[in-house]
């Protein structure tokens, strides 16, 4: 008799979604592997907002997941606006180019709604109105972002804290340091165990059906320039540094068979003031987006986009790859002290470098060529524009540079006048990959030769195909618990009969 | 151990020679939930009338150095760190304490530690060890002293704070047995606060003090400072000035000395709710009671409170109009912790003590002394709450002894989440730090500097109200924007 009726390979939200799925479905003996150590447990839950993107059609559907919402925003449910399949079925095809799996996406909007209530109800994550995020006050109302209100208490912190309590109340084991090396398959071919390594060795778990949810390969540099390529190859890493394709790779070696696009991930500016990894403590607040406000001059010490092209939602993925394409793959943000009030909460993770004239900032930053960067904010200087002009940070302001400045800043190009000025570093950062494996609509791993293979099953960042190029905000943990929940109960299912 | 080796030199030599190792899971589990729990009601007192007050003299707190001022924008000096940070930790008296020490353990010494390690960048581990020894030296004081100290009206957190708050420091910096030595009688001429002054905001300027003094006594020993290592029992040194002849027992300092760890004491209280600690028995009855019957406010008929006696006297406020009151309202916390589920800070503002939906409850809310919990009961902090329900239900719940086998401190330091976040809500941190604070914390021993620990708890500079923004900035014309969050 094996050890496990269900092993779960991972521990974010995904993977204990399936554990407690695969529980609450009537398997008895069920096991989590999570590599990391406990202190660095979770994945990269931990990292995330926490932010879940679901589907409703009346407002006040949402009441039972933000108790006292009402009491606590006025005019609570006037402000939002329903967000009906069709919506973010819509959302998803324009995001990824109609490129998203018709059968994934489809299981993933229908069952968002559900997912989120049962994530909640059972799976005991407390939630609420995700009013910094995803709020705007407008009169004496707060508009809502579409599809966007919910959020885990505590973000992914909170979120992460929760799964690991509900999965320990209902008597899951939680196995921390095993590090999930093969996969077992019997000569029937169906999945029967995992070979792990922990700080013991090298042991062998038996188990009727095994759920990977594992992650991605961004944390992995050689996959990463294998797959994305050399830029993102030197891109640091925003989340979970165990994220290396373990479950990926343990997958295809037994025949699991590729999908989606391997060659494409999240990336956004994050700063560049840590190593390849940035600090866990730190969760999502690596990001460097307020440089629609900035100039940006690379160590060469030229700009090289225009910062104001759009609002940074729109421009954050291709001027991440922009900066990794830059020498030393980094960039200066420099900001002069009319415009610091607008940065984001999160630059509060650094300190940035401050100067009382550009000259001496200049000197202070590492750019190699400071001559240049010099001339090159003289030349902005005399292009921008003052804020009396009608600069307008709610919206493009088209206050953009005069002239003929290459590249432009069309929005916000104030003058940089005000000392003291301040510098903040920027890189690229990885968040998740795309790429993942072919499932059915049971989460069960499809081989190359087209077959399910018995006994396996994923969930979470490692399910290809519903992702490319981006995807929309707020969707990756929903998906996550949506397939977890799945494959955990069709791992259950399996273990049983 | 010779004859002519002083107190101050004993105790020295065992601070020196204090092995981490004797530290078990129970104490260590102990000592971070101290750590988590002083950096809680620091953050929370971070921002009150008190601490504010204090950094209005000037000199205090308002040239920069390596240290931060949690929830403040700015760094500042080891000293004004432990003294704003120290005062900061008491100010809502939200702090841990232990019955035997007879004050509260851990505020003198997490803010003078936090103070020397950022500076020092030491790792969280000596952190963990320099504060068990912290706990050591100030209880195992406090047995030799007490209950006289108590009673003659010193406060124990202050004079006995501030030599553990040397001890503390002196083993985290890693002084010889001598220089702490120096540190420990260089402590005893710096202890002060008298309980006089309890009910005002002297009584965190105390820990915020002797915070300060226990470090300074460190650094002052490093330096080569001079001090009498036979300070303690000197006929005009501590044991005979602050307490007197016969008043006291020097053997009861070194008796088990660390064996077992005062960490491991169950003594030790962890407030669970920020209110008077005699409603606390009848808080968890009602909470524990909510949660079993998943009870919904609707269905509350009536409510009956019923604390020990003597838990009731002070409580006993029906109709609470003030901060104050409301603290000590067992009625107002009981139909608090009935509709919300918890007892948090945010509950004892003005407009919560006066939310219709509470008043409302509070005229069905009635408390009376237990009728069977005898005056003399072996327990005094027992509780049972009753509630009628609207469909003719009666559902009860009886707490016997909140202070049992530990039951007023959580078994692991995840139990410290919830109280941890609501403090850290009202130190207003940017970026909602207050989740990844409380993960740093949780494993602090593998955090390998203590600067990047203290860098995650600083706050952000005043900002004008009007930007104060949400992430959305961009208004567009579309009542249903795009979010503008970017992941």
């Amino acid at each position: 008799m094996s050890e496990y009726d269900v092993i779960v390979v991972g521990a974010g939200n995904a993977a204990l979604a399936a554990a407690v799925s695969a529980k609450e479905n009537g398997a008895e003996r069920v096991v989590v592997l999570e590599k990391a150590p406990r202190e660095m447990r979770g994945g990269n839950t931990h990292w995330s907002g926490g932010v879940l993107r679901f589907a409703f059609d009346d407002p006040r559907e949402i009441a039972p997941l933000v108790p006292g919402a009402e009491e606590q925003i006025e005019n609570f449910y006037d402000g939002i606006a329903p967000y009906p399949y069709d919506d973010y079925h819509g959302d998803l095809m324009r995001v990824t180019g109609g490129r998203t799996d018709p059968v994934l996406s489809d299981i993933l909007v229908r069952n968002s709604k559900d997912t989120v209530f049962w994530m909640n109800e059972v799976g005991q994550v407390p939630m609420e109105p995700a009013l910094s995020l995803s709020a705007i006050k407008k009169d004496n109302k707060v508009i809502w972002a579409r599809g966007l209100v919910v959020r885990a208490k505590h973000e992914g912190v909170g979120l992460s804290r929760a799964w690991f309590a509900t999965a320990e109340a209902m008597g899951i084991e939680i196995r921390y340091g095993a590090a999930a090396r093969e996969l077992i398959v019997d000569d029937s071919g169906k999945v029967c165990g995992v070979k792990i390594r922990d700080d013991d060795g090298m042991h062998t778990l038996e188990a009727k059906s095994v759920v990977l949810g594992a992650g991605g390969f961004e944390a992995n540099v050689q996959m990463r320039t294998q797959h994305i390529g050399t830029n993102i190859g030197n891109a640091k890493v925003r989340g979970t540094p165990h994220n290396q394709g373990d479950g990926l790779r343990m997958a295809m070696d037994i025949g699991a068979m590729p999908t989606g696009q391997w060659s494409g991930c999240h990336a956004t500016p994050i700063s560049a003031d840590w190593g390849e990894f940035a600090p866990r403590e730190l969760t999502d607040r690596s990001n460097r987006l307020s440089y629609p406000f900035a100039v940006m001059v690379n160590l060469k010490g030229e700009r090289f986009v225009d910062e104001g092209e759009d609002p940074a939602l729109f421009t954050y993925a291709k001027f991440g790859r922009a900066i990794l394409a830059q020498p030393g793959a980094k960039a200066w943000q420099i900001f002069d002290s009319q415009t610091l009030h607008l940065l984001e909460a999160r630059y509060s993770t650094s300190d940035p470098i401050v100067a009382d004239t550009l000259e001496d900032l200049v000197e202070l930053l590492d750019i190699e060529d400071k001559a240049q960067a010099l001339r090159t904010l003289k030349a902005y200087n005399e292009a921008a524009r003052d804020a009396g002009e009608g600069f307008d940070p709610t919206k493009k302001d088209s206050l953009g540079t005069h002239g003929d400045l290459k590249p432009p800043k069309s929005n916000w190009a104030l003058r940089l006048d005000k000392p003291p000025f301040h510098a903040y570093s920027a890189t690229g950062g990885i968040t998740f990959t795309f790429g993942g494996l072919k499932v059915t609509e049971d989460a069960q791993i499809v081989g190359t030769d087209w077959r399910p293979i018995p006994g396996l099953y994923c969930c979470g960042e490692m399910v290809g195909g519903l992702f490319y190029d981006n995807y929309p905000a707020g969707t990756g943990l929903v998906s996550g618990a949506t397939f977890g929940r799945i494959a955990g109960r069709s791992a259950a299912k399996a273990a049983q009969g | 151990m010779t004859q002519t080796q002083t107190i101050a030199e004993r105790l020295a030599q065992r601070i020196v020679a204090f092995d981490g190792s004797v530290i078990t899971p129970k104490a260590r589990e102990r000592a971070l939930i101290g750590i988590v729990d002083t950096v809680a009601v620091m953050l929370a007192g971070a921002h009150t009338p008190c601490v504010a007050t204090l950094r209005k003299v000037p000199g205090i707190a308002d040239a920069s150095g390596p240290c931060t001022l949690v929830a403040q924008a700015d760094k500042v000096s080891m000293l004004d760190a432990a003294l704003v940070n120290g005062t900061a930790a008491h100010a809502l008296d939200y702090d841990d304490f232990s019955s035997v020490f007879g004050g509260h353990q851990s505020a003198p010494l997490v803010p003078a530690l936090f103070a020397l390690a950022e500076a020092e960048r030491s790792s969280g581990k000596d952190v963990v060890t320099a504060y068990a020894v912290g706990v050591e030296t100030e209880i195992r004081l406090a047995r030799a002293v007490h209950f006289h100290h108590y009673d003659k009206g010193w406060h124990p957190t202050a004079t006995l704070g501030t030599i553990g708050a040397a001890a503390a420091t002196a083993r985290l910096l890693g002084l010889s047995a001598e220089k702490t030595a120096i540190a420990l009688a260089l402590a005893v001429s710096q202890a002060a606060g008298v309980k006089a002054n309890f009910g005002t905001m002297t009584k965190p300027f105390h820990v915020g003090m002797c915070a300060r003094a226990g470090l300074l006594s460190t650094l002052l020993a490093r330096e080569g400072f001079t001090a009498n290592p036979g300070a303690f029992e000197h006929p005009q040194g501590f044991f005979e000035v602050f307490n007197g002849p016969g008043t006291y027992d020097t053997n009861r300092l070194f008796e088990n000395w660390a064996d077992p760890l005062e960490l491991e004491d169950d003594g030790i209280v962890v407030k669970a709710y920020p209110c008077c600690g005699s409603t606390h028995a009848a808080i968890k009855a009602a909470l524990l009671l909510r949660a079993e019957a998943s009870l919904k406010p609707g269905e509350i008929a009536s409510v009956e409170v019923l604390p020990h006696g003597r838990r009731l006297k002070h409580t006993d406020t029906p109709h609470p109009s003030t901060e104050l009151q409301a603290k000590f309202s067992v009625q107002y916390v009981i139909a608090r912790a009935l509709l919300d589920g918890a007892v948090k800070l945010e509950h004892f503002d003005e407009a919560a003590i006066s939310d219709a939906a509470v008043t409302e409850l509070l005229a069905r809310t009635e408390a009376k002394a237990h009728p069977d919990m005898p005056d003399d009961a072996d327990s005094q902090w027992a509780a049972e709450v009753v509630v009628h329900t609207t469909d003719g239900r009666r559902l009860a719940h009886r707490i016997d002894n909140l202070m049992a086998n530990g039951g007023a401190i959580p078994n692991s330091v995840s139990g410290m989440w919830e109280k941890f976040m609501d403090c850290a809500e009202a130190a207003h941190l940017p970026g909602d730090m207050g989740g990844a604070v409380f993960e740093r914390l949780e494993t602090l021993e593998s955090a390998s500097d203590m600067s990047q620990v203290l860098r995650l708890m600083k706050g952000a500079p005043a900002r004008r109200e009007e930007d104060k923004t949400s992430a959305g900035t961009y208004v567009a014309g579309d009542p249903a924007p795009e979010t503008q969050w970017v992941p």
